[in-house]
C-alpha cells in the first residue's frame, strides 16, 4: 500500500462519510480484526491480520444507529459463508462511542488458508441495513499433529537494542585490536533477523503489543496483549487472539512457562498469558494466569516478582483491588470457554496456586530447593519488581544493602530461574513453550541507568546459555533470542579519557560541561579499548574502571551525568517501602519527578553539574521505532534469517512447532 | 501520648508471604498515639473520558467520586498523592498508609493541607474493608476538636509557637 493509495482511499473515505451522513445512514465505525480494506478501501498487502489455520479469534463491529433507532441484529459472514455463531450485541461505553453498538462473535477459527473477506451487517430498528468489508489471512498448517519443534523458547530482553548487546560484550568479553575478545551467548547463535516493531496505533510500540505480537501473530494498540482495540472500557471484553501457549496446549498438549525479573503481571509475561486492554490491570491478569492459563493454556511455571497481586486484600502488602480485577461478559466466558472471573479481592491467590498443584518459591533458596519431582512451579521473588542484576550481585558480594532495604536480600538470578524452568517444564513430553524475560534492561534504559542495564544484559545472556545448552543436547528445541523493542536510543558514544579518580574528583568539584563532557569524553581512537573484568560470579568485578566506556541515549529525558556507576538505583514508586528510609533517599532521575515526596529526593548525579537536556519530556528516557536484532539456534533456526515484522516471528515458530519438515 | 513510627510498621526482611506487623505496631492497638506524616493529596480534577455515574435524585457524576470518602483522611510517612480518575484503586499508596477519621468533618470532605502534621487520637490495628473498598491496616481516630486556645503543639511542631 503506498502512501498515495493510502492518500487516494482517506479522501475517498472522507468522502463517503459525508454521503453517508446525508442520507442518514447508519455507519460500522469499526470493524476488527484490523485491516487496510475496511481502512482503506485497499485490498492489497500487507494483511494487517493474519492467523493460523485452527487458531481462535473473534470477530467484532461498532455501528452507530441514525437518531433515535437502535440496531436491533448483526450477522457476520466470511467469504460469503454466512457465520452461525451466536453474536453479541452491547453498548459502547467509550465517551466518543456513545450510543453506538459493539456486536462480537467468539473465537471463530478458520479451517481453509488464504486470504479471506469477512464482512458485518448491520439492520437498525427501522429496517435500514449498513455492511462493511475487511480481510484478513489464513496461513495453513501443514500437518496440526506431528511435532516438529518439541520445545520453543522465547526469550526477550525488554528494550534490548543492538548497542545493548555491544555494550554488554565489551564489558563482560572485552575487545582487543578491534576484535572482540570473546563473544556472548547469543553471538553464538547461527542465525540472525533483523525485526520491524510497530505497533497497531504507532510507530513506536509500548512492551504489550510489543511481544503480544510473538504470542498471537497480530498487531496490538500500545498498552493492549492478546486483544484488538474495541469501543468498551471494560479492560477484559476485548475481541481476543488466541495465543502461542494456548494454542498449542489445546491442540497438542504442550505445556507453557513464564519467567521474568518483573512483577509477573508487566505487559510482556502479560502477554504470553492473558488478553487485556490495559497491562496495567494486574489483579485481574495475575487471577487470568490460574483461572485460564492453568486451566486452558498449559501454564505450569511462572517465575517472577509482584507477589502483590496474589496476596489477599488485607494483608499487608497486597495490591488487589476491584477497579484493576476482571468479570468477563457472559458470551465471551461461554464463547471461548473459559472462567468467568470474579471481583475478589480477598482472593488468596498464592494458595489457590497451591491448591492447584504448584509448588510455591519465596526465595533463591527455595527455588534452589524445588526438586525433580515438581511438576508446577509458581516463584514470587519480590512484591513488586525485582532488584536489578547489579544490586542482586553487589548483595551477594556482601557490598551493597539495596536488596536489603527493599526486603528481600535472597532473590534469584535469572539464569537460575531459567534452570529451574527448564527442569519442570522437560517432563512433559508432548513439549513446552518458555518465555524469559530480561525486564529490567528496558526498566534501567528508561532510567539512563548504563551500568544496571548493562549488567542486566549479561544477566540475560546467562539465561540464553542456560537455554543454548538446553537446546544443543536434545535437538528438538527452537531458541529465539530478541526483544520488543529498543529503549532509550543507547549507544556506545566512546570512551572515557581520564581515570576513575579523576572522574570522582570532577564529578566532586561540579565541574559540569568543561569537566565532565569537554575533558572526558574520548570519541573516535581516543575511546581505544576499554578494559574490564570479570568476577568468579561471571558479572563484572566493577563498572568503574579507568577510562570506561561511556553511553549516550537518542531517546533520552534531562539527566545529570557523571558518568560513574550510582551506588543506589532510581527509586521504584511500586515497592512498598519506597517513602521510607533507606528507599525514601533513593535519587530522582530528574527535577521532572516532581510528585508528592519525590520532590525531596536528591536528583541523581547533579553534584556533577553536567546536565543533559533530554529530547523528551518527563522523568525517563522512551522507547524507540529502530528495528530490533533476533538470533536463532536450534529446530529450523534458519527460517528466521531476514529483515520482517515481528509478527512473523509467531507464525515461523509456529510452523516448526506443527510442521517438522527440519532435520532433528 | 505514646509515638507511633512509620518505619515501625513492618517487618524486615519480608517473610515468604505478605508483610508482617511488627509486636511493637500490634502493641499500640488501642492505644493513644501520637504520629508525624503528610497528609495524601486526592486529586479531585474532573476527567472526560471516565465513565459517569447517574444516581436517581442526584447529579451525575463520574464514577471515581464514590472513591473520596467523608470525614476521612490518609496519612503517609511522606508527601504523596493519588489520582482517582487515573488509578481508580490501583495506585502507589504505601501500605504503611494510616486512615484517619476526623470527628468534625462527618458529612464532609476533609480539605487537603499540605506539609508535615502531628497527629493525635486512639489507634487501631487490624485489617478491614474501608467504605470506597480499600483496606487498612492502622487507623486512626483523631481526638475530638479542641479549642484554639486549649491547643498547644510540641517544641519543633510547625504549629508550635514555641521555637
Amino acid at each position: 500500500m503506498t502512501a498515495r493509495n493510502i492518500l487516494t482511499k482517506t479522501i475517498a473515505a472522507a468522502l463517503l462519510g459525508c454521503s453517508s451522513i446525508a442520507y442518514g445512514a447508519p455507519e460500522i465505525t469499526r470493524l476488527t480484526p484490523p485491516s487496510a480494506l475496511f481502512t482503506f478501501n485497499d485490498p492489497t498487502p500487507p494483511y494487517i491480520a493474519r492467523f493460523l489455520e485452527g487458531q481462535r479469534f473473534d470477530l467484532q463491529c461498532t455501528i452507530k444507529p441514525d437518531a433515535g433507532q437502535t440496531i436491533t441484529s448483526v450477522s457476520f459472514s466470511v467469504d460469503g459463508k454466512a457465520l452461525p455463531q451466536p453474536v453479541a450485541l452491547a453498548p459502547a461505553t467509550v465517551p466518543a462511542a456513545i450510543g453506538s453498538t459493539v456486536a462480537t462473535l467468539r473465537a471463530f477459527s478458520a479451517s481453509t488458508s488464504g486470504v479471506q473477506t469477512f464482512t458485518a451487517t448491520a439492520r437498525q430498528s427501522d429496517g435500514q441495513t449498513i455492511t462493511a468489508t475487511g480481510n484478513f489471512e489464513v496461513i495453513g498448517i501443514k500437518n496440526p499433529r506431528k511435532g516438529g519443534a518439541t520445545n520453543i523458547i522465547v526469550m526477550i530482553g525488554d528494550g534490548l537494542g543492538a548497542s545493548h548487546r555491544t555494550a554488554a560484550r565489551i564489558v563482560s568479553r572485552g575487545v582487543e585490536l578491534g576484535k572482540a575478545s570473546g563473544l556472548l551467548a547469543m553471538d553464538t547463535f547461527p542465525v540472525t533477523g533483523q525485526i520491524m516493531t510497530a505497533s497497531l496505533n504507532s510507530i513506536i510500540t509500548d512492551s504489550s503489543p510489543g511481544a503480544a505480537c510473538y504470542a498471537t501473530g497480530n498487531k496490538s494498540n500500545n498498552n493492549q496483549q492478546g486483544v484488538f482495540p474495541d469501543d468498551t472500557l471494560d479492560k477484559f471484553d476485548n475481541p481476543r487472539v488466541e495465543l502461542i501457549g494456548e494454542m498449542l496446549a489445546r491442540l497438542q498438549g504442550r505445556s507453557l512457562g513464564i519467567v521474568t525479573t518483573s512483577d509477573v503481571f508487566d505487559a510482556t509475561p502479560g502477554s504470553f498469558g492473558t488478553h487485556s486492554q490495559d497491562r496495567g490491570a494486574g489483579t485481574g491478569i495475575c487471577d487470568q494466569y490460574l483461572d485460564e492459563t492453568v486451566a486452558n493454556g498449559g501454564l505450569t511455571v511462572l517465575l517472577g516478582g509482584g507477589r502483590k497481586w496474589f496476596l489477599p486484600q488485607g494483608t499487608p502488602g497486597s495490591a488487589r483491588n476491584n477497579s484493576n480485577d476482571y468479570v468477563l461478559p457472559q458470551e465471551l466466558a461461554s464463547g471461548w470457554s473459559v472462567a468467568p472471573g470474579a471481583l475478589d479481592p480477598q482472593r488468596d491467590l498464592i494458595s489457590d496456586f497451591k491448591a492447584a498443584g504448584f509448588t510455591y518459591a519465596a526465595d533463591g533458596s527455595a527455588l534452589q530447593a524445588v526438586n525433580d519431582s515438581t511438576t508446577k512451579l509458581l516463584g514470587l521473588f519480590a512484591l513488586s519488581n525485582m532488584n536489578v542484576a547489579l544490586d542482586k550481585i553487589n548483595g551477594r558480594r556482601g557490598n551493597s544493602s539495596v536488596v536489603n532495604d527493599y526486603g528481600f536480600p535472597n532473590q534469584p538470578m535469572l539464569d537460575e530461574m531459567t534452570d529451574k524452568a527448564l527442569q519442570v517444564l522437560s517432563k512433559n513430553k508432548n513439549g513446552f513453550v518458555l518465555m524469559v524475560e530480561g525486564a529490567s534492561i528496558d526498566k534501567q534504559a528508561h532510567n539512563m541507568d548504563s551500568e544496571r542495564w548493562i549488567l542486566d544484559t549479561i544477566e540475560f545472556d546467562r539465561a540464553v546459555a542456560r537455554a543454548k545448552a538446553f537446546a544443543e543436547s536434545r535437538g528438538d528445541t527452537l531458541v529465539i533470542v530478541t526483544a520488543d523493542h529498543e529503549c532509550g536510543g543507547a549507544v556506545i558514544i566512546g570512551a572515557s579519557q581520564v581515570t576513575d579518580a579523576s572522574l570522582q574528583n570532577r564529578a566532586a568539584a561540579g565541574g559540569g560541561v568543561t569537566a565532565l563532557r569537554n575533558q572526558v569524553v574520548g570519541t573516535y581512537e581516543s575511546a581505544g579499548f576499554p578494559l574490564y573484568t570479570s568476577a568468579p560470579d561471571g558479572y563484572p568485578t566493577t563498572m568503574d574502571v579507568d577510562r570506561k566506556m561511556l553511553i549516550g541515549y537518542g531517546g533520552n529525558a534531562d539527566r545529570y551525568e557523571d558518568w560513574r556507576t550510582s551506588d543506589r538505583p532510581a527509586h521504584d514508586a511500586q515497592q512498598p517501602f519506597d517513602s521510607f528510609a533507606p528507599l525514601s533517599t533513593y535519587p530522582r532521575i530528574n527535577a521532572q519527578d516532581a510528585n508528592g515526596m519525590n520532590a525531596t529526593r536528591p536528583i541523581r548525579d547533579q553534584q556533577g553539574n553536567f546536565l543533559i537536556t533530554g529530547q523528551v519530556p518527563g522523568s525517563t528516557a522512551v522507547h524507540t521505532g529502530g528495528d530490533i536484532p533476533l538470533s536463532a539456534l536450534g529446530y529450523g533456526a534458519i527460517e528466521f534469517t531476514g529483515t520482517y515484522d515481528n509478527t512473523d516471528v509467531f507464525f515461523r515458530a509456529m510452523s516448526l512447532a506443527f510442521d517438522g519438515k527440519h532435520k532433528k | 501520648v505514646e509515638e507511633l513510627r512509620f518505619a515501625d510498621f513492618f517487618k524486615l526482611p519480608v517473610g515468604p508471604e505478605g508483610l508482617e506487623v511488627t509486636p511493637k505496631l500490634r502493641a499500640l492497638d488501642g492505644k493513644r498515639v501520637r504520629v508525624l506524616g503528610y497528609m495524601v493529596r486526592e486529586d479531585l480534577t474532573p476527567c472526560n473520558s471516565c465513565p459517569i455515574i447517574q444516581t436517581k435524585g442526584r447529579r451525575p457524576a463520574p464514577a471515581w467520586m464514590s472513591l473520596t470518602v467523608a470525614g476521612r483522611m490518609m496519612l503517609t510517612a511522606a508527601p504523596a498523592s493519588v489520582s482517582h480518575a487515573h488509578y481508580g484503586l490501583a495506585d502507589d499508596l504505601p501500605p504503611q498508609t494510616v486512615f484517619v477519621t476526623v470527628p468534625d468533618k462527618f458529612g464532609e470532605l476533609v480539605p487537603y493541607t499540605s506539609g508535615p502534621m502531628l497527629l493525635t487520637g486512639v489507634l487501631s490495628v487490624g485489617s478491614k474493608i474501608e467504605p470506597d473498598a480499600r483496606a487498612s491496616l492502622v487507623r486512626l481516630t483523631l481526638d475530638p476538636p479542641q479549642p484554639i486556645a486549649a491547643t498547644t503543639f510540641p517544641v519543633g511542631h510547625p504549629k508550635s509557637t514555641n521555637p
